[in-house]
């Protein structure tokens, strides 16, 4: 049973005991009350009778009407009383006493009646001489066994009552203790119950709560009986079991946290081996790069040279021996030269690029459209620049190597205007801005254009998109336009279209 | 829990103290001898010896039929009985007689028992009309008081009218016979004549004068000498009585048995009784009134009128119910 039930129980039938016995006292007082009423009649009657016999008694000495008169008020009285105790009294054995003390009492008038009709009329003091003959003196005794008759009978109902008031005041007494004995008893057996009930019930949980708090988390409540006890266990049971799992997850995450350091200490010491051996591949690949530069410069700067011998003794030959050849071996010498002049050019440019990587970085503070404007003015030939509408707008200063910025603006405007030459829209646009903290210039033609899907090779060396014979060029300034670009962290790209110009733009790091 | 066991074990016991505690009847070797006139009026003795009420009372009780209750009282006098049940009248005449008897309870009074009933065809129409008749009635017995009374109050001389001693059993034949005109008797005797004589018949009560008593007497000397077997007699004849009130039915049923009467001549006799084992005031009474006109018989010439206060045994009564003794002491 539930600890509040067996209080809610506990509480009510206390309450019932309670009731129960303040109802039975107050039926019991009630009864008490009645009776005694019914006593108090019982006992007027019985001096009603009392008296009556004694003016009875007064009557038979006096013979005088005085006592005749009050005893006869005293019957009228006691039929009266008659009529009231037969109304009011309800025991079966009390009706008949009744109903024989009405019928005595009959009796007793009757007699009483024909004793006083014969003293009245004198018959036997004439006839006897005396003052009562034998018929008055038996009259008159039956009169008197009559009222003694009633008499005892009076006594027994108020014994009746007494013995009546007597038991239920016992009862009541009785009832009464036993009631709040059984009431004592029941609060006692209660209070100890429900006090070993919660005392057994905190101990187990007391005792659980230990358990746990220890550390062990598989440790489980009673949850018997079921009461509030149980819901406490329960509760603590869940709690528990949800501490168990939190534990668990506790350990599985500190586990991990340990696997992760651990695995975070061997990337970084493995970035550390990499960042080493990207600094020994870089170190490796600068000088690799240095010496292929050194060979290229060396190569180129040595096959100079040779080259001119060739282009010198070709042209003797031409200038000295032109009549001795004839004209297939003058076309031949004729490519000789050309091929000498234009081999020439490619390690001119060569050394060009080389030199570029080489050559020492100055960054300054750069006005990129002044720069622009005075490097379009001689980028080509006058009369060619000056057919050209040339439209720089408003450009972000830079900051860079001075003349490798000229060197970049050269080869962009000069191959604007040379890829511009046949077309009939001479025009270039020189335009600038800020994105995402980088300068971006671009200069715009409206050219020869060329394929989108070959930008790729757009700025490698010695590549070209068009054919050598209809725009000249060693196919390598592009190259060092990107070379420049890069070297100043920044970054060059290209948009365009075949007949429809070209867009070349690069990029600078502002100055922080 | 033991606890609580505990808690309901006192609770127990102390209930167990509190329920009445109930004697232990001691059984009483002497046979009572009870001598009683085997009439309904006797009723509350076939009760008691058909209920078994003696026997639970530890008292063996060795009952005596006799035909009315002069009889009854003479096996006393004779010394084969102990007790006896009658009427007080010929108890009156013993003690004048100078018998040691005593009077241990009341067991019922009536008005109505005893009457005189005449036979008209014999010229008797009214009381007056008893004079120069002869009347039948059983000398020493209620009859001959109630007879003697009646005429006294009627105003009939005593001289006038002639008065022949009989048993209750002869009354019939000689009011038939024209031996007698009317014959003074009691219930159920008066019942038969009546029946017999049919409309002939004719009967005058008491008109109140005479309230007679059927009484507990024996010798004192018995009464003193066993209180015990007192006291279980008067406790088993106050529980017959009770069983007669609770079960009046049943009650009318054992006395036919026991009288061998009709039941509704039993259930008329009872009618007329007031049954209740006391003993009170009006007895002394009527005891006086009794002797005082025994006292007029030529052969208690010179007696004078006893104290009847000696001649009751109070004790038994006064001690199984107090309450039920209502002399003046």
């Amino acid at each position: 049973m539930r600890i509040k039930s067996a209080l809610t129980l506990s509480t009510f039938l206390s309450i019932i005991i309670v009731l129960t016995l303040g109802i039975t006292t107050s039926a019991f007082n009630l009864q008490i009350r009645k009776v005694t009423a019914h006593l108090a009649m019982t006992r007027n009657m019985k001096a009603t009778i009392a008296q009556r016999s004694i003016l009875g008694v007064e009557f038979y000495i006096r013979g005088e009407n005085r006592p005749l008169e009050q005893a006869n008020l005293e019957t009228e009285r006691l039929e009266s009383l008659f009529e009231q105790m037969r109304e009011s009294f309800e025991e079966a054995e009390h009706a008949s006493i009744l109903l024989e003390m009405v019928s005595t009492n009959d009796s007793y008038v009757k007699l009483f009646d024909q004793f006083k009709s014969s003293i009245h009329a004198g018959i036997d003091k004439e006839s006897g001489g005396r003052p009562h003959s034998d018929y008055e003196k038996t009259l008159y005794s039956q009169i008197q066994l009559k009222s003694y008759m009633l008499q005892a009978l009076a006594e027994s109902l108020e014994t009746w009552h007494l013995r009546r008031i007597d038991s239920l005041n016992t009862w009541t007494t009785m009832i009464f203790s036993i009631s709040l004995f059984i009431l004592i008893i029941f609060v006692l057996v209660n209070s100890i119950w429900i006090s070993n009930k919660l005392s057994t019930g905190v101990e187990r949980l007391r005792q659980g709560a230990t358990l746990l708090g220890g550390g062990d988390l598989t440790h489980r409540l009673s949850i018997f009986p079921e009461d509030e006890i149980a819901d406490v266990a329960r509760e603590i049971n869940m709690m528990a079991e949800s501490l168990a799992i939190s534990f668990t997850s506790i350990r599985n995450l500190e586990h991990e946290v340990a696997q992760r350091e651990q695995a975070e200490g061997e990337i970084r010491s493995i970035n550390a081996g990499l960042e080493e051996r990207i600094a020994a591949r870089t170190a490796q690949l600068e000088s690799v790069n240095k010496e292929l530069e050194a060979f290229a410069y060396s190569v180129a700067h040595d096959l100079r040279a040779p080259l001119r011998s060739i282009d010198g003794f070709t042209r003797i030959l031409q200038e000295e021996y032109e009549p001795v050849f004839d004209d297939e071996a003058r076309r031949l010498l004729g490519i000789i030269r050309a091929s000498s002049v234009k081999m020439d050019s490619m390690i001119h440019s060569l050394l060009e690029l080389t030199r570029t990587g080489k050559s020492e970085f100055s960054p300054t503070d750069l006005d990129m459209r002044s720069l622009a404007i005075q490097v379009f003015a001689e980028c080509s030939d006058p009369e060619l620049v000056a057919s050209f509408e040339f439209d720089a707008g408003a450009l972000p200063d830079a900051f860079g190597d001075r003349l490798m910025m000229e060197r970049v603006w050269l080869n962009l405007l000069s191959n604007a205007v040379k890829y511009s030459a046949h077309s009939p829209v001479r025009r270039i646009e020189v335009r600038g801005n800020v994105d995402d903290g980088m300068n971006v210039y671009s200069v715009r033609d409206h050219g020869a254009g060329f394929d989108q899907r070959y930008v790729g090779k757009l700025f490698g060396t010695f590549h070209r998109l068009h054919c050598e014979s209809e725009f000249a060029g060693s196919g390598i300034g592009l190259s060092i336009v990107k070379k420049i670009i890069e070297r100043h962290g920044g970054a060059v790209w290209a948009e365009g279209r075949v007949n429809d110009g070209a867009t070349f733009s690069f990029s600078l790091p502002r100055r922080s | 829990m033991k606890r609580t066991l505990a808690a309901l074990g006192l609770l127990l016991l102390l209930l167990g103290t509190c329920t009445r505690h109930t004697p232990k009847i001691e059984p009483i070797e002497d046979v009572l001898k009870l001598a009683y006139m085997d009439l309904p009026q006797s009723g509350i003795i076939h009760i008691a010896l058909e209920k078994g009420f003696f026997t639970a009372e530890g008292l063996t009780v060795k009952a005596l039929p006799f035909a009315f209750g002069k009889l009854a009282l003479a096996s006393v006098s004779r010394g084969e009985a102990d007790l006896s049940i009658s009427p007080e009248t010929p108890i009156v005449f013993s003690i004048l007689a100078g018998e040691n008897l005593g009077i241990a309870a009341v067991i019922g009074t009536w008005d109505k028992n005893t009457v005189i009933i005449a036979n008209k065809a014999s010229g008797v129409q009214k009381p007056s009309d008893l004079v120069g008749k002869t009347i039948g009635v059983t000398r020493g017995t209620t009859g001959e008081y109630f007879l003697e009374t009646f005429l006294l109050v009627r105003g009939i001389k005593l001289d006038s009218v002639k008065i022949v001693d009989m048993q209750p059993a002869m009354m019939l034949e000689a009011l038939l016979s024209d031996q007698i005109a009317a014959a003074a008797t009691w219930t159920p005797i008066h019942f038969d004549i009546s029946e017999r004589l049919a409309e002939q018949a004719l009967i005058f009560f008491g008109d109140d004068f005479y309230t007679e008593h059927l009484v507990i007497s024996g010798t004192l000397t018995y009464m003193k000498k066993n209180p015990g077997a007192m006291k279980a007699f008067i406790r088993a004849i106050i529980r017959a009585e009770d069983f007669m009130k609770e079960y009046p039915d049943e009650a009318v049923v054992i006395i036919a048995e026991h009288s061998n009467l009709s039941r509704s001549s039993v259930r008329a006799t009872l009618e007329l009784l007031r049954g209740r084992v006391s003993l009170d005031q009006s007895l002394l009474l009527q005891l006086e009134d009794e002797t005082r006109w025994a006292l007029r018989l030529p052969i208690y010439a010179g007696q004078s009128m006893p104290n009847w206060l000696n001649y009751l045994h109070m004790d038994a009564l006064d001690s199984v119910a107090p309450d039920r003794v209502r002399v003046i002491r």
